[in-house]
C-alpha cells in the first residue's frame, strides 16, 4: 500500500517539555481521526506533520520521501494542506482573494490558481460568498473558508486541527460529508476530541494519550473492544475512554 | 506650500523638488508606520503557523508583501510628479522635469517603508507602528538641511542640482534596506545562527556609511556657457538668468529698470546682474534671486549690487563690517526708492535696526535731489581708502 505519510519514533516538545515520545503512525488515502484529551499531543503532532516545527527525533516520510533537507520540506509543503486550531486570515481579503492567496503560497501554477480557488470554495459550499470579506463571515463559514485554503490545489495530505469547533449540529453534518468527499482524493488527518465526528467521518482512528498512541484501528474495532465500565453515552465513547485508561493497543 | 501659492513651481527644478517634497511631507512618517503595522499582520491575524508552512520561499512572500506597501508609497510620487509636469509644462523654459528629485524622494520613501517593515517584523506590538512613525517624523525635522545623511532636498533652485554620487549612495542604501527587509525573516528562520542576519546588517551599515561620506545631496551647478542674458534698456545693467528661470525674465528686467532709475547716478551699479550662482567667476555679488515678485528681485539687486570699487585697506572683518555699516543705510534707501516705499520703518519687507530705519525714513522725507546728494556722499564715505 502507498502511504501518504509515515511517522516513526517521533519525539517532539517545546523547551524542556516533551509532548510526544516514540510515536509511530501511518496513513494512506482516506480520513484518519486523531482522538485524545486536551494536552494529549494532537496539535503538536499535526504541527509536526505540517512541518511547522521539525521533529526532535524520529523520521517523517511524506509521499514516501523522508523530510531531511529544506528542499524536501518545501517540496512536501506543496501537497500539504493545514488548518490550524487557531485559524487566522486577513480580514480585509474577500473569501476568493484569501483562498487565491493561499493557492499562490502553495505555488499552485498561476494559470490554474484561480480555478483551483473556485473549486475549493465550491467544495466547502462558499462559492456563492466568494466576494464577501473574510471579516464578515460567521464562525462556521470561517471554518469552511479555512478548510478551503487547506485543500486548494493538488493537496494530498490535509491536516485539520479541531475543525468542528464552533460549528452548529447541521454544519457538523455538512462537514462530515465534506471530509468524506475530500478523503476520496487525499489523506485527511482530523484532530478532535469529539468522538462522534471521527466515528462518522473517519475510516481509521488513532487514540493518543500523553504523546503516545494508545489505540489504532477502525471505529468498529474500537467499538468491538467495548468495555462495560467505560464512561460515555455511546459504545464508541465508552471504548474511547477505555482506550485512554488502558495501555497501548492496536487492533 | 508657500511655493505653490507664489508660482515658484513654474521653474522645472523647483517643480520637481516640490513634487518630491509634497510626496514626503508627513507621508514618509505615515508610510513607515503603515509598513510597521502591515508587517505585523501575519502575527496580528494569527497566521504565523499557516505562513510558516507555505511552499513558497519566505523571501518571495516578504517581497510580495513589501512591494504592495511600497506601491502605496510610490504612487504618491507618481501623482505629484504628474501634477508638477502638468502645472509647469506650460510656462517652464529649457530643461525637462528633473527626475533626480523624484528619484531622491523615491529612495527616501523606500528606506522609510522598508525600515518600518523590518521593525514591524522584529518587534510585533501595538505601539510599534506609532513609534516608528514618530521616530521618522522626529528624524525628518531634526535633520539639518543638506546634512551628509539628509535624504531629501527642501527646495530646487536652478543654481543647485542633486549630487550624483550622493543620489547613487542613497539608491544603494534603499536597495540594501529592501534586501534586509526581504531576507531577514528567512535568514533568522533557516539558519539559527546570527551570522547571516549580522552580515546583512553590516552590509546595510556599510551602505549607510557611503551615504554619509558621499557628500551633500545638493551641490552647486556649473553655470552654462551661454546663460540667458538680456538688456533692460534705459541704461540699466544687463541681467543674466539660468535658462530654467526664463519664465521670470520679464520680472527681472523690470526690477533692473527700477533699480537703475532709483540709483539716478548717485549709487554705482554693476554692468551685469547675475542670477544666483550664475556668475562665471564663481563669486556671488552682484546677484538676484529669481522669484515671481518684482519687489523681491528689486530688493536683492539693490542690496547686492553695491560693491567696493577696488581693494579696501581693511585688516579685519570688524573693520570691513564697520565700513559696510556706514553704507548700509544707502542700500536700504536705494531699495526703498526702487520699490516706491515711502517709509521703511513701517514696511514689512524691511526688517531693520530702529536707528537705520529712522535715518532712512528721514532721508526719504526729503526732496529727491537732496536724497541723491546724501546717497552720493554716503557712497564716498563708505569706500574711502579703497583703490579703483
Amino acid at each position: 500500500m502507498d502511504f501518504i505519510f509515515e511517522v516513526e519514533g517521533l519525539a517532539q516538545g517545546y523547551g524542556s517539555r516533551r509532548i510526544i515520545s516514540g510515536l509511530s503512525m501511518r496513513a494512506a488515502r482516506g480520513a484518519v481521526g486523531l482522538l485524545g484529551p486536551n494536552g494529549a499531543g494532537k496539535t503538536t503532532l499535526l504541527r509536526t506533520l505540517a512541518t511547522v516545527t521539525p521533529p526532535r527525533q524520529g523520521k517523517i516520510r511524506i509521499f514516501g520521501q523522508e523530510l531531511r533537507t529544506d528542499a524536501d520540506v518545501r517540496e512536501a509543503r506543496r501537497s500539504i494542506g493545514y488548518l490550524p486550531q487557531d485559524f487566522g486570515c486577513h480580514p480585509g481579503f474577500s473569501v476568493y482573494e484569501f483562498v487565491r492567496y493561499c493557492a499562490w503560497l502553495r505555488m499552485v501554477p498561476e494559470r490554474t490558481a484561480g480555478k483551483a480557488a473556485l473549486r475549493a470554495l465550491d467544495q466547502v459550499g462558499l462559492a456563492a460568498m466568494r466576494s464577501r470579506k473574510m471579516k464578515e463571515l460567521s464562525g462556521g463559514m470561517l471554518r469552511r473558508a479555512g478548510i478551503a485554503q487547506a485543500i486548494v490545489g493538488e493537496v494530498k495530505l490535509v491536516l485539520l486541527d479541531e475543525p468542528t469547533v464552533g460549528l452548529d449540529p447541521e454544519q457538523r453534518l455538512e462537514f462530515r460529508d465534506l471530509i468524506r468527499e475530500i478523503s476520496g482524493e487525499a489523506a485527511v488527518v482530523l484532530s478532535t476530541h469529539l468522538v462522534e465526528d471521527v466515528a462518522a467521518a473517519c475510516g481509521t482512528l488513532y487514540v493518543i494519550r500523553d504523546g503516545a498512541v494508545v489505540f489504532s484501528g477502525t471505529p468498529q474495532q474500537l467499538t468491538d473492544r467495548a468495555a462495560p465500565d467505560g464512561r460515555g453515552d455511546t459504545p464508541l465513547e465508552r471504548d474511547y475512554t477505555t482506550a485512554l485508561r488502558s495501555s497501548a493497543v492496536t487492533a | 506650500m508657500w511655493a505653490w501659492g507664489q508660482g515658484w513651481y513654474l521653474v522645472w527644478p523647483e517643480a520637481s523638488a516640490m513634487a518630491a517634497n509634497a510626496s514626503t511631507y508627513f507621508a514618509a512618517a505615515i508610510l513607515a508606520g503603515m509598513a510597521a503595522w502591515s508587517a505585523q499582520r501575519d502575527v496580528r491575524n494569527g497566521m504565523r503557523d499557516q505562513l510558516t508552512v507555505v511552499a513558497r520561499r519566505h523571501w518571495q512572500t516578504e517581497s510580495a508583501h513589501l512591494t504592495a506597501t511600497l506601491i502605496y508609497a510610490w504612487s504618491g510620487i507618481v501623482v505629484f510628479s504628474i501634477a508638477a509636469i502638468l502645472v509647469a509644462s506650460g510656462s517652464a523654459g529649457a530643461g525637462f522635469f528633473w527626475p533626480s528629485y523624484p528619484l531622491s524622494v523615491f529612495t527616501t520613501l523606500t528606506v522609510c517603508v522598508a525600515s518600518g517593515h523590518v521593525v514591524g517584523r522584529l518587534w510585533p506590538s501595538r505601539i510599534t507602528a506609532p513609534l516608528v512613525a514618530a521616530a521618522v517624523l522626529v528624524i525628518q525635522f531634526m535633520t539639518p538641511t543638506n546634512a551628509p545623511f539628509d535624504f531629501s532636498a527642501v527646495t530646487g533652485p536652478a543654481r543647485l542640482e542633486l549630487n550624483n554620487e550622493a543620489l547613487l549612495a542613497r539608491c544603494a542604501f534603499a536597495a540594501g534596506v529592501v534586501v534586509l527587509a526581504v531576507l531577514l525573516r528567512s535568514t533568522t528562520a533557516q539558519s539559527r545562527s546570527w551570522a547571516r542576519p549580522l552580515a546583512l546588517l553590516t552590509s546595510v551599515a556599510g551602505l549607510l556609511a557611503w551615504v554619509t561620506l558621499s557628500g551633500s545631496l545638493q551641490v552647486a551647478r556649473t553655470p552654462p556657457a551661454k546663460p540667458l542674458c538680456a538688456e533692460p534698456g534705459a541704461g540699466a545693467p544687463m541681467v543674466c538668468l539660468w535658462p530654467e528661470n526664463s519664465v521670470y525674465l520679464g520680472t527681472v528686467l523690470e526690477a533692473a529698470r527700477r533699480v537703475s532709475k532709483a540709483a539716478g547716478g548717485a549709487v554705482p551699479l554693476p554692468k551685469v546682474y547675475y542670477d544666483s550662482g550664475l556668475k562665471p567667476d564663481g563669486t556671488l555679488h552682484p546677484y538676484f534671486t529669481a522669484l515671481p515678485e518684482v519687489d523681491a528681485i528689486t530688493t536683492s539687486m539693490a542690496l547686492s549690487g553695491f560693491l567696493p570699487p577696488g581693494k579696501c585697506p581693511d585688516t579685519s572683518d570688524a573693520a570691513m563690517a564697520a565700513r559696510y555699516d556706514i553704507g548700509g543705510s544707502v542700500w536700504v534707501w536705494h531699495a526703498a526708492v526702487a520699490k516706491g516705499v515711502r517709509q521703511v520703518g513701517t514696511d514689512d519687507s524691511f526688517i531693520l535696526p530702529p536707528a537705520v530705519a529712522k535715518e532712512v525714513d528721514a532721508i526719504l522725507a526729503k526732496p529727491m535731489a537732496e536724497q541723491r546728494a546724501w546717497a552720493k556722499k554716503q557712497v564716498k564715505r563708505t569706500w574711502v581708502g579703497c583703490n579703483g
